[in-house]
């Protein structure tokens, strides 16, 4: 406490100091002013007991992410850094969000919501998009810690998966900053699907979920969203408001193995109808092959019996010839027997004689006259004479 | 006589036809006999040599069947 400072550096050191102070503080709305055109505004938190009050300060955006609407008398859960405001040497509260108390209070907001996003189709089976078949890039984003990763990263199918994965908090209000940054991060990254996950648990602990921000931000996404959002009573919002709800992180896995499940299991059908096919083809090759060796022996021995009726039909050709041109020959020299047996020559030799007259031939008495010449024909020659 | 592609069963054909002129012959017809060996001969020669191709072309089929 030697060191003299200025009151800026004092005033910075005690808010270092004053950071390590945030609070979750509960207390009754008052004099809320909301500066239309500012980005800020001002309201007092009072304690509804004693009456003890601070005044906070908190960013327009962040009291859009908050999704409650504040009043005067209402009383809210606010988180809440003090801060002395260096220009003036005031305490404030710099609130990051705020959040509303009790059930029952809790229960009216999230009907009051869903009546509203109902009305708006943002529910509507008309507006959900089909996870698709056989996703690959796949967006996640969960909690590190925790049943639910373990469960979703145990049960995944080994289908070659390319996982982004986001850590975020996701229980309380504190989650729907982490919640709405995961999905501004994931948001170009070209997703077949993205995955939200979280288990169950009450109303308060869901209240991110049911908030209308990260509805929206869940349905304008621009891929397919699945969540696994378990839940006691009333579903959350935000898997109403996504593509695809189911319970459990395991139940997440499942639904993106399935498409890939199915393809292996109609692999493994195509390749047992192939082998079978196949197999029923080698048979009837088989038989084929059987066929035409079974042809081959006939061909053989068809060409052996070919080659016999070749020579066969030669002998007989050669044979009939010889036959015919023996029979030929034979006729010959029996014509000439027959010839020579009959030849006038071997007639004359013996003693008879031809007589001709005028070279005719006479072979009766009428056939000559008194007076006329014959040439009368012996063995050696000719003999004229007369008729008398 | 012989054309290029034998068809070795019309050869064989012809040639039966032939023997069956032979052994029915009754008239001592030498001359168309001779006619007869004649083309009996060159569809001999003719159908051996497509006998032969066969039996080649078959003999490759063969070794290729029992590779």
């Amino acid at each position: 406490m030697t060191d003299i400072i200025s009151v800026s550096q004092y005033l910075d050191g005690l808010n270092a100091t004053l950071r390590e102070k945030r609070a979750k503080i509960v207390g009754e709305i008052s004099e809320l002013k909301e500066y239309p055109g500012k980005s800020y505004l001002f309201f007092s938190l009072k304690d509804t007991k004693d009456g003890s009050c601070i005044n906070c300060i908190m960013f327009k955006n962040d009291y859009r992410i908050s999704g409650v609407e504040m009043r005067d008398g209402l009383e809210v859960i606010v988180t809440a850094t003090p801060e002395v405001w260096k220009p003036n040497g005031r305490m404030t509260f710099k609130v990051d969000s705020v959040e509303l108390v009790g059930e029952g209070a809790l229960q009216k907001a999230y009907e009051e919501l869903k009546k509203k996003l109902d009305a708006e189709g943002l529910f509507a089976i008309t507006r959900k998009r089909e996870i698709p078949s056989y996703p690959s890039r796949i967006g996640v984003i969960t909690s590190k810690s925790g049943a639910v990763i373990n469960d979703f990263l145990s049960n995944i199918g080994k289908f070659g998966f390319e996982i982004l994965f986001v850590d975020s908090k996701v229980e309380g209000q504190d989650a729907t900053k982490d919640l709405l940054a995961s999905i501004k991060t994931l948001e170009n990254k070209g997703l077949d699907v993205l995955v939200i996950m979280r288990g169950g648990g009450s109303l308060e602990s869901f209240l991110a979920f049911n908030n209308e921000v990260l509805v929206r931000a869940v349905a304008d996404f621009p891929a397919p969203v699945l969540t696994g959002i378990g839940h006691d009573k009333d579903i959350s919002l935000v898997a109403m408001a996504s593509d695809r709800n189911v319970s459990t992180p395991t139940a997440v896995a499942n639904l993106l193995n399935s498409s890939w499940n199915e393809a292996i299991s109609q692999l493994e059908l195509a390749e047992e109808k192939i082998l079978s096919r196949f197999s029923k083809l080698l048979d009837t090759f088989k038989r084929a092959e059987a066929l035409v060796l079974n042809a081959t022996v006939r061909i053989e021995s068809g060409i052996i019996r070919t080659k016999d009726v070749i020579l066969q039909k030669e002998k007989d050709i050669l044979r009939g010839f010889e036959l015919l041109s023996a029979q030929v020959k034979d006729f010959i020299v029996q014509s000439a027997k027959s010839l020579e047996l009959s030849s006038p020559e071997r007639a004359l030799a013996q003693g008879y004689s031809i007589v001709r007259h005028n070279g005719k031939v006479i072979r009766k008495r009428r056939d000559v006259r008194k007076g006329e010449t014959l040439d009368i024909l012996v063995s050696d020659g000719s003999i004229e004479s007369k008729v008398i | 006589m012989k054309k290029p592609n034998t068809n070795l069963n019309e050869t064989l054909k012809k040639l039966a036809a032939i023997v069956s002129w032979f052994e029915s012959q009754s008239d001592l017809d030498v001359e168309k006999g001779l006619e007869y060996v004649k083309e009996g001969a060159e569809l001999i020669k003719s159908s051996r040599e497509r006998l032969s191709e066969i039996e080649n072309e078959f003999k490759e089929v063969k070794k290729e069947i029992s590779k």
